[in-house]
């Protein structure tokens, strides 16, 4: 038997997954994991140092650890990288002066060792302000499209009205779970995409 | 890793912000005062020793920590070449174009010799940029039917008021402000987040469900605020209530002034950074009709906090 074989032994017993939340501050990363488990979403401050939470979804538990995005918190992200499944990455759609900014923060976490094999769902949050920057346009913004290292997805949400933000978490939670629990079933099931709520025709897949 | 490994990653990541910070504010020091060629170099010689010290330490540190440590040295090289560049007066750096817009002194001509620049992008979003001396209302905005996000820019000795106006309200979900100098900001009350960078010498009145003010200096912020208002890289910073006398429908709030919180202080000890604004000193009377030429410049020095509108 194999190590790696009683690694995934180990991890099929307890079903746990370990997902990190980042962004940069006013992303809105809080305010998504409160709605998803229901609470009040109405007088958040903004994170100084993190959250965690931990509920079953779909059968799995999941840990989520939800650190601050702001400029003085981001060195202290890497403490966070150890054993992480899956990266949340979340995005203001309404702020267009700082994407550059966000596209750096994103690319530069990618190259982190640790995070390696880790799923990647960028949430393109805040769909519900009007004028905020659409799925496609934050794609070509953040240069999705070169991220090779990584297994990712883009889905927009809205935190405040609770769009597509369990479809995004599904994605999550399956993309690990194959890789995972079942690695060694199927190798070639989803592509890197765009949509979220159906798979794409090729011809919109960047 | 092991223990010793982590010890010395961490003695150096401390040591090195400890120097980089060092230089950022000797960076500082010579970009506001008039940089020499030995100053420069000076500077520029402690910033190769610390990319040394870097290079040395390589194989010790964490691959993240390293790479963060390598971009913080790049950012620091290059403001030493801007330094450079100024220091000797080469003509092709010329970050002078907000400065030598505030420095006219007939501010009637001005309002009239720049144009409203509603700035380069797409779709339904409210942008001001690239302003001075004017009084600002919503009707200065191209998409006043629209909601959504709004964004200031680049402003200097401006009066922006979006208070709502006989009935007609500005639908916002959320601000962005940039580059701030001698203003002051008439905000209503907005359901969405209020995110603030690099203001100066300004005065702010906003509602908000979260605010978040960035490397800002100067200012007095008259904030109602659902959630705690925090601020970053800031000082000089005086928080007080919003005006009762700008709410349009009064309601009871929180005592947001108190539940500041520092991000650049984060002790037990209080921020140095932010205090109350003393009752005796707030603003009663708010400019909330337009002005324009000696009279906004006036109106501007009696209200703004440094008093004086800066001529560089």
């Amino acid at each position: 038997m194999g190590l790696l074989t009683i690694i995934r032994k180990s991890r099929r017993k307890e079903k746990e997954m370990r997902i990190l939340f980042l962004g940069l501050d006013n992303a809105g990363k809080t305010t998504i994991l409160k709605k998803i488990n229901g609470e009040d979403i109405s007088s958040i401050s903004p994170t100084l140092g993190f959250n965690i939470k931990t509920f079953v979804h779909r059968s799995y538990t999941l840990n989520i650890w939800d650190v601050g995005g702001q400029r003085t918190l981001r060195p202290y992200w890497r403490n966070y990288f150890e054993q992480t499944d899956a990266i949340v990455w979340v995005v203001d759609s309404s702020d267009r002066v700082r994407i550059q900014d966000c596209k750096e923060e994103l690319h530069n976490l990618l190259q982190e060792d640790r995070l390696t094999g880790a799923s990647l769902l960028v949430f393109a949050n805040k769909q519900d302000i009007h004028g905020s920057m659409t799925d496609k346009e934050i794609h070509d913004l953040l240069g999705l499209s070169g991220i090779k290292s990584h297994h990712w997805k883009i889905s927009p949400c809205s935190a405040v009205t609770g769009y597509n933000l369990i479809a995004g978490l599904d994605w999550v939670v399956e993309d690990v779970a194959h890789r995972l629990y079942y690695s060694s079933m199927v190798p070639d099931r989803g592509e890197n995409s765009l949509d979220t709520v159906s798979p794409p025709p090729p011809q919109t897949v960047v | 890793m092991s223990e010793s490994k982590w010890t010395f990653s961490q003695d150096f990541y401390t040591e090195f912000h400890a120097k980089a910070a060092d230089i950022t504010s000797r960076l500082d020091d010579l970009k506001h005062g008039s940089p020499t060629p030995g100053a420069v170099q000076a500077v520029a010689v402690d910033v190769s020793r610390l990319a040394k010290s870097l290079v040395e330490a390589t194989g010790g540190l964490p691959s993240y920590d390293q790479r963060q440590c390598e971009m913080h040295i790049k950012s620091l090289e290059m403001a030493v070449e801007v330094l450079r560049g100024a220091s000797c007066a080469v003509p092709k750096f010329s970050f002078k174009k907000k400065a030598a817009k505030a420095k006219t002194d007939d501010p009637a001509i001005h309002a009239v010799s720049i144009p409203l620049n509603v700035s380069p992008v797409t779709g339904s979003v409210k942008a001001l940029s690239s302003l001075s001396c004017r009084y600002l209302t919503a009707a200065d905005f191209e998409h006043r039917a629209t909601s959504g996000e709004l964004t200031l820019s680049d402003l200097a000795t401006c009066i922006v008021n979006l208070l709502p106006k006989d009935g007609h309200s500005m639908d916002i979900s959320a601000i962005h402000v940039q580059r701030l100098t001698d203003c002051v900001l008439l905000l209503p009350r907005i359901s969405g987040s209020i995110l603030l960078h690099n203001l100066s010498n300004c005065v702010l009145v906003a509602g908000c469900h979260q605010f978040r003010m960035h490397s800002s200096t100067n200012a007095d912020v008259y904030l109602s605020a659902v959630s705690n208002p925090i601020i970053e890289h800031c000082s000089n910073i005086r928080f007080a209530e919003y005006p009762d006398t700008l709410m349009q429908n009064p309601e009871p709030q929180g005592n947001t002034a108190s539940t500041v919180q520092d991000f650049s202080h984060i002790r037990s000890t209080p921020s140095p950074n932010w205090s109350v604004l003393p009752k005796d000193y707030r603003q009663q009377c708010w400019p909330v009709t337009p002005l324009e030429g000696q009279t906004l410049l006036d109106e501007l020095k009696r209200i703004l906090p440094g008093g004086d509108i800066s001529q560089n």
